[in-house]
């Protein structure tokens, strides 16, 4: 098993990034990042990180229609569950969907 | 003179340096990976700066001052998310998007077609079609009224890529004169800074694409002239676009999909010093690559009244295309000119397009060029 954030408050959590974000923002693939909720912890996520907003977040502020978001290992499947409410030691996963032959 | 050529490609961006005779070629590893690097420009300081895309991540435009580490600007051109998007363009994007990251109805940046610098100004032309610029090197853009708001955007007819603003020129000495190219809508002129665009394409022929301009190019010291390879054709103005007069003496011909006949391609470049001209003829629209195979960039030294065909080095055998981006020249004496093939090969001359070296091969598709003396 990975190491998640350690000593972590309450409300923190870890993001894992693809590389090419990460790449691109300069930063570890693995953050720590601080929200009682998805929506917030890549609020969060993207404070810290701003150059991050606009590969997440379509025009509207919604996630971008093939960027995936998994709370540990369950998809977070539309802009509502992004409310759901987080717990110390989650891990949020971002990926984009991967098509073709 | 040591040149310094910037190739984009489909996945990522490589820097190829040269000697002082420009005949021997240093490449860097592949930089911005996983990325479509799509048009590049350098300012005043020489900060060079790169427009990227990615089919999900959407695009942005990133700068460095030492083409090894590049940063994404603060700010990116973006249309406000209550912006109507060109019918014709939402029906194409949609129809070619394996992703669907398409959202019909609005209008989005889906692509950084060109990028560049004026002074301190940089502007960004894009698509769904639209002229960005940027006061603050990238912290914040605002999209030029005469194009956003142009009084006949919603019936511009895009190409096969979609409605993009893929050619912006700049007259130095006057920069509120600033002449944009948008397939399939054409070439438009600004003479007050970008508030207001008129249709400049009188003589050229429309028919079938509408005027489908592929690319433009003239001497910014220069600006009335300028060159232009269309979709049916080359063309030069000697009065920045009130007029266009075919040039293609000299030009192989080649048959378009309704059976016309003229000189197909995508690129065009000139040279500076000597107000030449150079494209690369396809055997046309429904083939676009060279005739029978043979690789030639063609020269014009008298303003088109002639072409002549220069093939040495280039391969005989090659079925790819050029695209219009994807050419440049270095501003060099004798001019350097340097090209991307669809197929991945990156060809060089250091003498006006007389001779020519393979520099790279193997890439993934080549989608812009750029070239610059060496700092």
């Amino acid at each position: 098993m990975s190491p998640r954030c350690e000593a972590a408050p309450d409300s923190q959590v870890e993001v894992r990034l693809p590389r090419v974000l990460a790449e691109l923002a300069g930063c570890d693939r693995k953050i720590c990042v601080t929200g009682v909720t998805v929506e917030e912890a890549l609020a969060d996520l993207v404070r810290r990180h701003a150059a991050l907003g606009l590969h997440l977040f379509d025009d509207t502020g919604a996630l971008r229609r093939h960027v995936l978001c998994f709370r540990n290992e369950v998809a977070v499947q539309s802009r509502a569950e992004l409310g759901q409410s987080l717990s110390a030691g989650d891990r949020l996963t971002l990926v984009n969907s991967v098509a073709g032959g | 003179m040591n040149a310094t050529v910037l190739v984009g490609t489909q996945k990522g961006a490589l820097v190829l340096r040269s000697d002082e005779s420009r005949a021997r070629w240093q490449r860097s590893p592949l930089l911005l990976k996983g990325w479509l690097v799509t048009s590049f420009a350098q300012d005043v300081s020489g900060r060079t700066y790169a427009g990227v895309t990615h089919d999900v991540w959407g695009a942005t435009v990133m700068a460095s001052d030492d083409l090894e580490n590049w940063t994404q600007l603060e700010g990116a051109p973006r249309y406000p998310s209550d912006a109507r998007g060109n019918p014709a363009h939402n029906r194409i994007i949609g129809a070619m998007d394996p992703m669907e990251q398409f959202s019909p109805g609005g209008r989005h940046v889906d692509q950084i077609w060109k990028l560049y610098c004026s002074g301190d100004t940089l502007y960004a032309g894009v698509s769904e079609a639209g002229i960005f610029r940027s006061d603050d090197r990238g912290k914040s853009w605002r999209p030029l009224r005469g194009i956003d708001q142009h009084p006949d955007r919603d019936s511009f007819g895009p190409g096969f890529g979609g409605l993009c603003a893929h050619s912006i020129l700049i007259d130095e000495q006057d920069p509120q004169r600033i002449w944009v190219g948008i397939s399939s809508a054409g070439l438009f002129r600004s003479d007050d800074g970008g508030e207001t665009f008129v249709s400049k394409n009188e003589g050229v022929d429309s028919s079938g694409e509408g005027y489908c301009v592929h690319s433009v190019a003239h001497d910014p010291t220069h600006p009335d002239v300028i060159y232009r390879q269309d979709h049916r054709g080359v063309y030069r103005t000697d009065d920045g676009g009130d007029s266009w007069e075919l040039i293609e003496n000299g030009l192989p011909q080649s048959e378009l999909s309704d059976g016309r006949r003229c000189s197909f391609g995508f690129p065009i470049d000139v040279d500076t010093r000597t107000d030449s001209a150079f494209i690369v003829p396809m055997a046309g629209d429904s083939f676009r690559f060279p005739h029978e195979g043979r690789l030639a960039v063609y020269r014009t030294e008298d303003h088109g009244n002639s072409w002549q065909g220069f093939a040495e080095g280039l391969p005989t055998d090659c079925y790819a295309n050029v695209l219009r981006g994807a050419m440049a020249t270095d501003g060099g004496d004798p001019c350097g000119v340097y090209f991307g093939t669809t197929a991945g090969s990156v060809f060089g001359s250091a003498d006006r397009a007389e001779t020519w070296q393979s520099l790279a091969s193997n890439l993934p598709k080549v989608l812009a060029v750029e070239a610059f003396p060496s700092r």
